[in-house]
């Protein structure tokens, strides 16, 4: 009984780590179909707000909240420095990006230096059903929810939710009905990056923050994007779901190494057979 | 505007050319007598290297894939020959084992992608995971059971005291001057045959199926074969390059699977442009020269520089330096010539 | 008509785009050696019906018999192999290299060894193609690209040809010209032209299928077809609309 309980403790939680830090590249994905290679330092810097903020003495959730603009912020001033002028052109978007992500890693590491830092909490354990949980991971699942629900009711139920659903389904047309396609672009990669920004801040108690930190991260969520197709909601929930799921199992059998491979062995077989991802052939829903 | 992808690849080169590589040859033959071992040993370097940069111009170039794995080979060439050749003893059979055994994994990744008609971009993010898991496989592996025979892979250290290579003839290890003219020589091998390649059926129907895919399979082409067959081959040029490292240096390491290393290759071949096989290689000779300088300054600031160097040319000059350049000489002089460009 | 099997025979062929069917429910049956025109107004399905005949595109429903043997979810190489040649609305077609290089390559699918400069001599000579031979594809005019194309598909002696508005940004005086060759093809293949120009489709056709809204309206002679006030309706009631 202990063993299916922990089994299913790890697999809810990587699903829910799966999610918090895939949904932000997804939802920049879903509506540009540009992969943002910068995606794991927007993770990082999130994390560096976060742990600096919380060490200055800044509540815990001020600190999130803090990484959630700023690096919201951060992402739209990218976007309009060069994403802008690259849209249409995918591979230079995936370089500029990349170069983007590499100039990061360096930048904070000549200014903060190599070595992690670290942002202590007092969340403690508690017992459930036998097993000991971590309060700060159960936290972790319960955002990670609230976020993605918070998400789908924007997108579901406000004015700007519609028109991005609107440019995500039909660009041209969109444009067409009055909607400004520069701008809802700008707004989405912010959101995305904000999310991603919240979701560093999430890490920052459980890995601290590194400037490479982002690399660590970097590969699940890329594979859990591709693998979910253009719904950056349905798609995410799904892939996260099978890796979370798979990864979750071994990684506690075997190692995380072992769990990633097999995460990306799954993946590459099942792109053979889905091309374009879970929700590659759906053509409404978010 | 300077042409993006070489459209002339088809026409054999001409006598300025042959010129051109003959005089290549001729520089190699007779720079050890007038250079010390320390220049000799960059230089080696740099030409391995230029064959991995071959390796992506010829697969980006030529073959129209953008794949960020060429550096996976690159490592699996490197230390299939340090175990091999630790286990072995021998040092010959290893060498052509580090690079058939890459190509074999190339062809089995080849397969997947490319039967699976995976779009562009996928196929060049799931090229970098792979390199990112593979570094993070090897650096994984410190522990003591982590072992191929009798050599442990060693995870964050890398394997040293990797034999450099015995001559076949009389069992020496072969000398600095000897691993100058290999890897100089193998180097200017490839290009050379990688120029030529172009010339056969195989190549303009490569260069075709980069064009128009569609066309190409319209008329008859399985064009996946042909792709799976440029992408192994690519493989191999980047496995070769693996293992004349490891011959070079005596030493492998998980940095040749790491982000800094791929990023380096796209970045020689943007800078190079990818109209052209040589650019790439004179490009790999100045980033080399260039970072190994800025080296010496500190960690961060390479992976710094790195990244606006890429961010630069994919603004600002997305057909390669060397490309743009030749454009700008050919604008300047036809004004002045008052002919059309 | 022919009692002979069809060579190409499509049944209850669908395409579905979301919602939207472009093609939905087409049985056409096309016999060997005949010269079919397809016409119709903008967005009755033509285009996506002929990319499902060489696998472009594959239907949602339904069957595509060539030669007797469904050919859905066949490659499109494989396809092409089987002597289907399409020149399409937008050239499909190597910009990048030359006319020279592009014709090779068409050669080279079904040739080796000297055959294939025997087959790109005889095509330059019956199209006229000398003069922009060592041309880049991409800077020739329209017109000439579509001359290219029909060249490379007639160089690979397909048995089917699919001409999806062969006649398009065409003067007179070439369109004069594509329609004898449209009939001197037609002594060696199968041919099914997609065209909005009346003019053209009068010096070529025999029999026309009307399409409209992804299914066929009518199927008759020329003459028939012209005078069919349902087929008037569609086109000029809708002149205003398409």
């Amino acid at each position: 009984m202990d063993l299916v309980a922990t089994t299913a403790y790890l697999v809810i939680y990587s699903i829910a780590l799966l999610v918090l830090i895939s949904l932000g590249l997804a939802v920049i994905f879903g509506m540009m179909k540009v992969i943002n290679l910068a995606h794991g330092e927007f993770l990082m810097l999130g994390a560096y707000v976060c742990v600096f903020a919380g060490n200055a003495g800044a509540p815990l959730w001020a600190a999130m909240a803090a990484s959630a603009v700023l690096v919201g912020a951060f992402g739209i001033l990218v976007e309009r420095l060069f994403i802008q002028f690259l849209y249409g052109r995918i591979i230079d978007t995936l370089l500029a990006t990349w170069g983007l992500s590499l100039f990061l890693v360096g930048a904070v590491t000549t200014v903060f230096g190599p070595q992690g830092r670290s942002l202590s909490t007092s969340f403690g354990n508690v017992s459930f059903g036998g097993i000991n949980l971590s309060v700060y991971n159960l936290m972790l699942i319960g955002v990670t929810a609230a976020v993605a629900v918070l998400t789908w009711a924007l997108a579901r139920f406000t004015k700007l939710g519609l028109i991005v659903r609107g440019t995500m389904q039909d660009p041209d047309m969109a444009s067409a009905l009055g909607a400004n396609r520069s701008l809802t672009y700008m707004a989405t990669f912010g959101y995305g990056a904000g999310l991603t920004g919240f979701a560093g801040a999430m890490l920052a108690p459980i890995t601290g923050a590194a400037p490479t930190m982002g690399v660590f991260f970097v590969a699940k969520a890329f594979i859990t994007v591709i693998v979910g197709g253009h719904l950056p909601l349905m798609g995410t929930l799904a892939a996260s779901s099978l890796f979370g799921a798979i990864d979750g199992v071994v990684s506690y059998r075997w190692s995380s190494v072992l769990g990633e491979v097999s995460v990306l062995v799954v993946a590459v077989v099942l792109l053979r057979m889905l091309p374009s991802g879970i929700t590659g052939r759906f053509r409404s829903g978010l | 505007m300077a042409r993006e992808f070489a459209a002339d690849a088809a026409t054999p080169p001409s006598w300025l050319w042959w010129l051109f590589v003959a005089a290549l040859a001729l520089a190699l033959i007779a720079m050890p007598k007038f250079t010390d071992v320390s220049l000799q040993l960059d230089l080696s370097i740099i030409f391995v290297l230029a064959l991995l940069a071959l390796s992506m111009s010829f697969l980006w170039g030529y073959v129209g894939i953008l794949s960020f794995g060429q550096t996976i080979f690159f490592g699996l060439g490197g230390y299939s020959y340090a175990i091999l050749a630790l286990n072995a003893g021998t040092t010959l059979w290893p060498f052509v084992a580090a690079i058939c055994l890459p190509m074999i994994f190339g062809a089995v990744l080849g397969y997947f992608v490319i039967y699976g008609r995976i779009n562009d971009i996928y196929l060049s993010v799931i090229t970098l995971v792979i390199t990112l898991i593979f570094e993070k496989i090897i650096r994984s592996t410190s522990g003591p059971e982590y072992v191929i025979g009798k050599v442990r892979l060693n995870g964050q250290n890398g394997i040293p005291g990797v034999p450099g290579l015995q001559l076949p003839w009389d069992s020496s290890t072969l000398s600095i001057d000897g691993v100058f003219y290999l890897a100089g020589g193998t180097a200017l091998l490839v290009y050379v045959g990688l120029r030529l390649l172009l010339l056969t059926s195989f190549g303009r129907i490569i260069v075709g199926i980069r064009e128009n895919e569609t066309r190409m399979e319209l008329l008859g082409y399985d064009s996946r074969v042909y792709k799976l067959a440029a992408f192994v081959l690519a493989a191999g040029i980047a496995a070769l390059s693996g293992a004349l490292y490891a011959v070079w240096g005596n030493f492998v390491a998980p940095e040749m699977f790491n982000l800094n290393q791929a990023a380096q290759v796209v970045i020689w071949v943007i800078v190079g442009g990818r109209s052209t096989l040589i650019g790439p290689v004179v490009a790999t000779g100045l980033v080399q020269y260039f970072s190994n300088w800025l080296g010496t300054v500190s960690i961060g600031q390479v992976t710094l520089v790195l990244g606006l160097v890429l961010l630069l040319f994919v603004l600002v000059f997305p057909r390669g330096l060397l490309p743009t350049i030749a454009w700008t000489f050919d604008k300047a002089f036809s004004k002045i010539g008052g002919r059309r460009s | 008509m022919n009692v002979a099997a069809p060579i190409l025979e499509t049944r209850s062929l669908e395409k579905r785009f979301g919602g939207v069917a472009a093609v939905d429910g087409v049985n056409f049956a096309l016999s060997r050696g005949e010269l079919r025109c397809l016409i119709g107004p903008n967005g009755a399905g033509k285009s996506t019906f002929f990319k499902m005949l060489t696998g472009q595109i594959r239907p949602t429903r339904g069957r595509i018999l060539l030669e007797g043997q469904d050919i859905v979810g066949v490659e499109p190489y494989a396809i092409g192999r089987r002597g289907v040649g399409i020149k399409n609305q937008v050239p499909v077609v190597m910009n990048g290299l030359t006319v020279r290089e592009n014709l090779w390559l068409a050669a080279r699918a079904r040739r080796t060894g000297a055959a294939i400069g025997v087959a790109i001599d005889a095509i330059v000579e019956r199209l006229d193609l000398r003069p922009i031979l060592g041309r880049f594809v991409g800077e020739l005019a329209h017109g000439q690209r579509q001359w290219v194309e029909i060249a490379m598909v007639i160089v690979c002696e397909p048995n089917i040809v699919l001409l999806d508005e062969p006649a398009a940004g065409m003067s007179d005086e070439e369109t004069a010209r594509t329609a004898d060759l449209v009939l001197d093809l037609n002594k060696s293949a199968t041919i099914v032209v997609v065209e909005h120009d009346m003019q053209f489709i009068r010096q070529i056709a025999r029999t026309v299928t009307v399409f409209h809204r992804g299914r066929i309206l009518v199927e008759d002679s020329f003459q028939n077809v012209v005078a069919n006030p349902v087929v008037r309706d569609v086109y000029v009631g809708r002149q205003g609309v398409t």
